[in-house]
């Protein structure tokens, strides 16, 4: 399912303050079964972008079209167009509601007219993707889980739905170094499945693990839209935008700097890993 | 100094405590990072430091003052700022210039000083541009500088922070530290919780907390040489530290 933005603008009006303009100018493309990351400096628009593209919020200006709904037209099927591409929001836990987890990661789904049979095999596969037991976890109530759980589940419920592009905004905001590398498994997972997954992120660390490509916003407007190999040796536009190399990055530079002799171009500690090991 | 004397907590109906017999001293002029795996306690922890939660049993004093003691808790929140995680949880009003002086006018400052201080922490935080705006209307790493601009402004003795970079861009983050050892020279005390290695390693001092009781308390420097006792309990060390053992030189990081 193709995403595409053209010349998309929006503006925030509020009854206490003067319009606010949050985005500008934004077009882009995005192909089936990429891998993207949205980066940006705090109110450089990433979280409104994202909005978008489940018709959240609709476009003050230019158009956005995802698959065949032209979110231009004021009829376009929202109802239809969720069901397609799942949105996690930042936080997304304080949202459960449900007296179990099994009742909770159903409820999309159960929203989207499936049988009870069809219901259930996928909440059970969207469980087993995050990495909970459904006939553990699927009884208990969501409170008595820890913030990473709780987390999971709340994904869970969004793949529960079966999205084709699956966003997530800072997904691993406040969880610790284990629940963060749970949640990249699975958004590596479903990308492999061959699925459009979106994440915004402030660590950049992430950043360069998971993503292909990345989108940088500084103040509502596209600075660059590429590849994270160009982007991190851009490190003027990512002081611009408020943003850092990532800090594996940095350290083998540094490293590099004194002389020692260091892999080109990898991103995550496991890459160095499996290079150093093939130069012994 | 705030002094947490064999602390231990447990939530009602649980049957395990969260917190099991912890005691430390906090020193002002001292930046304390706080790590630990989700559920090992660091929420809990924080918040018996102002009596926000009542230890079960043991005692919090903060500059001799007994959290157990109802008289001193005006005394003690005036003294110990805290920060939540979520900012959504603690913004109360309708603009960012009203939210940083809602605490003030409730100490009864005068208004000149009031403006003064308000525009001053609108400056530090970055917060100008907004002032005249709706909380909601802000991004998250905005709310929760705004939550932190408006605990700040009162100048309290000790910061508690509840991973207070947790929504912030990576410069916002460089702002938060560049902050917090200003507010050390004048004398503030900060405890934060943390996710981030990295964010630790510029800290005074460590504490790795694993299932309520303190594992591990230290120079981080010190502290992150243990790799695999510090992965053992669900916390990352700092890229550079992981880096060095892969090349096999196990110096030290910076």
């Amino acid at each position: 399912m193709r995403i595409e933005f053209e010349n998309v603008g929006f503006n925030y009006v509020s009854m206490t303050a003067a319009p606010f303009t949050a985005l500008s100018g934004l077009s882009f493309r995005i192909e089936s079964g990429e891998m993207v990351a949205v980066v940006g400096a705090s109110g450089s628009g990433k979280t409104t972008l994202i909005q978008h593209m489940n018709g959240l919020l609709r476009a003050a200006s230019g158009s956005v079209r995802i698959g065949e709904h032209d979110l231009t037209d004021p009829s376009a099927d929202l109802h239809g167009l969720r069901s397609h591409v799942g949105v996690v929001f930042q936080f997304p836990e304080i949202q459960l509601f449900e007296e179990t987890v099994a009742l909770d990661v159903a409820f999309g789904p159960r929203n989207l007219c499936w049988t009870q049979d069809k219901v259930r095999e996928h909440v059970a596969s969207a469980m087993d993707m995050v990495g909970l037991d459904v006939s553990v976890f699927g009884p208990m109530n969501p409170f008595q889980l820890s913030g990473g759980e709780r987390r999971r589940v709340a994904i869970a419920g969004v793949l529960a739905m079966d999205p084709s592009v699956l966003v997530l905004d800072e997904p691993t905001a406040g969880l610790d170094w284990r629940g963060t590398q749970k949640i990249e498994t699975i958004l590596r997972h479903y990308h492999r499945i061959g699925r459009t997954v979106i994440f915004v992120s402030h660590d950049m660390d992430m950043v360069a693990r998971l993503a292909d490509r990345v989108l940088v916003l500084n103040r509502g407007r596209l600075i660059f839209d590429g590849t994270k190999q160009a982007l991190f040796r851009e490190e003027k536009l990512l002081e611009e935008a408020g943003l850092e190399t990532p800090y594996l990055v940095r350290a083998l530079r540094k490293i590099a700097s004194m002389g020692v002799r260091v892999p080109e171009d990898v991103y995550s500690m496991e890459e160095v890993r499996t290079r150093l090991k093939i130069k012994d | 100094m705030i002094e947490l004397n064999h602390v231990t907590y447990r939530y009602r109906d649980d049957r395990e405590d969260v917190i099991h017999d912890v005691s430390l001293q906090f020193h002002r002029s001292q930046i304390t990072a706080l790590m630990g795996a989700n559920g090992s306690g660091k929420t809990t922890l924080i918040r018996c430091m102002n009596g926000l939660l009542k230890c079960t049993s043991g005692d919090v004093l903060v500059d001799g003052l007994s959290v157990h003691d109802a008289e001193h808790l005006i005394e003690i929140r005036r003294k110990v700022g805290m920060v939540f995680q979520n900012p959504d949880n603690q913004i109360v009003t309708t603009t960012v210039e009203r939210e940083i002086a809602f605490g003030l006018e409730n100490l009864g400052i005068e208004p000149e000083l009031m403006r003064r201080k308000v525009a001053e922490a609108l400056r530090q935080f970055h917060l100008e541009p907004m002032q005249d705006t709706a909380p909601h209307l802000l991004s998250g790493g905005e709310r929760q500088r705004l939550a932190l601009a408006a605990v700040c402004v009162m100048s309290p003795d000790y910061l508690i922070l509840d991973e207070p970079t947790a929504l912030l861009d990576p410069r916002g983050r460089a702002e938060f530290l560049a902050y917090i050892s200003q507010v050390r020279k004048s004398g503030t005390g900060v405890v934060f919780v943390t996710q981030s290695a990295e964010e630790a390693c510029g800290c005074d001092r460590l504490i790795i907390l694993d299932s309520g009781r303190i594992a591990m308390d230290g120079p981080p420097a010190g502290i992150f040489r243990e790799v695999e006792q510090v992965h053992r309990l669900g916390v990352q060390v700092p890229v550079a530290v992981e880096l060095s053992v892969l090349f096999g030189s196990g110096s030290d990081a910076d």
